[in-house]
């Protein structure tokens, strides 16, 4: 389970009243997270941006609602998970590709993964707990070069030169990581499974 | 192997080939699948966007309402003295503290002051503390009411980039386009004309009451009506002012002649071209002209210069081109505006035609080649 620290507590009591400085307190710590996850279904940052905006504004109307501290980032992940699929569903992706069968395959799959994902508090901290856990236990050079990829952002060719290692090097690290986060996530998996066999019939 | 490429892929740095491969391989087996759908999960649900924040949280803070209205509201219910105070107070602060500010915000003109339509939601009080309107968020209601006092006028501003919608006492509704001044009385008068000024581009879903027709003064003409749904495009760079006509009837005449008139049917456009003062009637197909309202933009084999007019407005911009032959082509299709940037819809452009083009502060220069 998560353990929520008391400054967490706090925010959201003040947030719960209408204190902006809590509010900016969760924009802070949520903001770059829900615009990665936008931009891994819209595949454009200024879209994926006014979705997230519109996230937070509609957390500050319905602060009201809001019962638990876990609720803030489940609220937040909900909204963009539905703006992301109507945005699939209207064709308002960014087409990557020159092939029309590609850019449909990657909006079908895309559409049937945010679809099969569920944020219901438990399920998102239960989640986020193991995949933070995942990454702790990786091995201490995998690790390092997971979280310079993923949470600095750098370029292969950037850690490589860092790291004083080839870029092959740090290919096989992050499929090193990818592979373990696979493994320790396979709980997951069933339910994905069963979700996407049932909205296919 | 596919690991490697399905970690190139969830990056962003895969080829469309290698994307090929990779969705060959998900469609293999069901298998193959619940992994690329356990890995991309994991991979969404762990990226993070380094990014502007502070940038962002700015332009958050001036969307997120405003506890203060509502002060001001309650000051003006109880000190009337006060009133004429804050309303120079305001206005002495619109003048200092506003002018670095870009103009992009819709700005309501009432008694003298301004008042900024920037929240989400906001009463509209008058100078006895009445509630009169309420605005959320792109759009402003007035409560339903008549006069029998002198008539106020009030104006709305709409900058460029924005759309905004009206619903006027009468119950009269008023959808403004981008770069539109629309004045209109607070309250219409039991019984006389319904009168109201434009300029830029409206369109209007009027409430029928015969006994006060309600007309739209835009420069030298006017458009008289009972009851009707219609598009009026009259910015001051335009050489020209048109009316299109969806539902009901219409009568366009000049105001310095009302002889010189011309009456509109339904699907029919009338031209007014103020150099020749002369109307002209034409059939339209009047979905094209009130796309925007939804915030599309419809082409019909529309050369590039005459929607990029619009694409200006909507986005506030300003689009050079000098390349002959992306303007000798022709696009259909739909435009969404509001859900788009214009990045998209040059890139979308991009594909039929292929173009350069270079952004410089609010300049988008298309280079010819």
């Amino acid at each position: 389970m998560h353990d929520y620290s008391k400054t967490e507590l706090l925010n959201f009591k003040n947030l719960k009243s209408g204190n902006e400085k809590a509010f900016e307190y969760f924009f802070n710590k949520y903001y770059s997270h829900i615009l990665g996850f936008c931009i891994q279904f819209i595949y454009d940052k200024p879209q994926s941006s006014g979705i997230t905006q519109d996230a937070f504004l509609n957390l500050w109307l319905n602060k009201g609602k809001i019962e638990k501290v876990s609720g803030v980032e489940s609220f937040l992940y909900t909204y963009a998970k539905s703006k992301c699929l109507n945005a699939i569903r209207h064709n308002q992706v960014k087409e990557r590709y020159k092939s029309k069968t590609l850019n449909e395959k990657e909006r079908e799959l895309d559409f049937d993964i945010l679809n099969s994902m569920s944020f219901d508090t438990l399920a998102l901290s239960e989640l986020e707990d193991l995949i933070s856990k995942s990454i702790e236990n990786l091995p201490e050079k995998t690790k390092v070069i997971f979280l310079k990829k993923r949470f600095e952002n750098k370029k292969n060719q950037d850690i490589a030169n860092e790291l004083n290692v080839t870029v092959k090097t740090v290919e096989a690290h992050m499929t090193k990581a990818l592979k373990i986060l696979r493994l320790n996530l396979s709980d997951y998996l069933p339910l994905v499974l069963i979700t996407l066999i049932l909205s296919k019939h | 192997m596919i690991s490697n490429l399905i970690t190139k892929y969830l990056n962003g740095d895969a080829t469309e080939k290698e994307v090929e491969l990779i969705f060959e391989w998900i469609d293999a087996s069901e298998a193959n699948k619940k992994e690329f759908i356990a890995l991309k999960k994991a991979w969404a649900l762990t990226e993070v966007s380094n990014t502007d924040k502070d940038l962002a949280w700015k332009a958050l803070q001036n969307k997120i309402p405003k506890a203060k209205p509502t002060k001001y509201k309650v000051w003006i219910k109880y000190a009337a003295v006060l009133v004429l105070f804050i309303a120079i107070g305001r206005l002495v602060w619109i003048n200092t503290n506003q002018t670095p500010e870009p103009n992009n915000t819709i700005v309501l003109e009432i008694e003298g002051s301004s008042i900024k339509l920037d929240s989400l939601i906001q009463h509209v009080t008058d100078q006895s503390g009445e509630v009169i309107a309420e605005q959320n968020n792109n759009e402003i209601i007035y409560k339903t009411s008549k006069t029998s006092a002198p008539i106020e006028y009030h104006t709305l501003n709409i900058p460029l980039g924005k759309t905004f919608k009206v619903t006027l006492s009468d119950g009269t509704k008023v959808y403004l386009n981008s770069g539109t001044t629309f004045k209109y009385p607070k309250q219409f008068s039991n019984n006389s004309n319904r009168l109201v000024y434009l300029t830029g581009e409206a369109f209007f879903e009027v409430k029928e009451d015969k006994a006060n027709p309600f007309i739209v003064n835009i420069n030298d003409i006017a458009v008289k009506v009972l009851g009707t749904k219609f598009n009026v495009n009259a910015y001051p760079e335009n050489s020209t002012t048109s009316c299109v006509l969806v539902e009901g009837s219409v009568q366009v005449y000049n105001l310095n002649n009302s002889n010189n008139n011309a009456l509109i049917t339904p699907n029919h456009k009338a031209t007014w071209n103020p150099a020749s003062k002369v109307f002209n009637l034409k059939q339209v197909n009047t979905h094209l002209y009130t796309a925007w309202i939804h915030g599309e933009i419809i082409l019909d084999s529309a050369h590039f210069s005459s929607f990029s007019k619009k694409l200006e407005r909507a986005f506030n911009v300003k689009i050079i081109n000098n390349n002959s032959l992306l303007e000798a082509q022709e696009f259909s299709g739909t435009i969404n505006f509001k859900t788009s940037s214009l990045a998209d819809i040059l890139d979308l452009l991009k594909f039929d035609t292929y173009f350069d083009y270079s952004i410089e502060d609010n300049q988008i220069i298309i280079s010819n080649n």
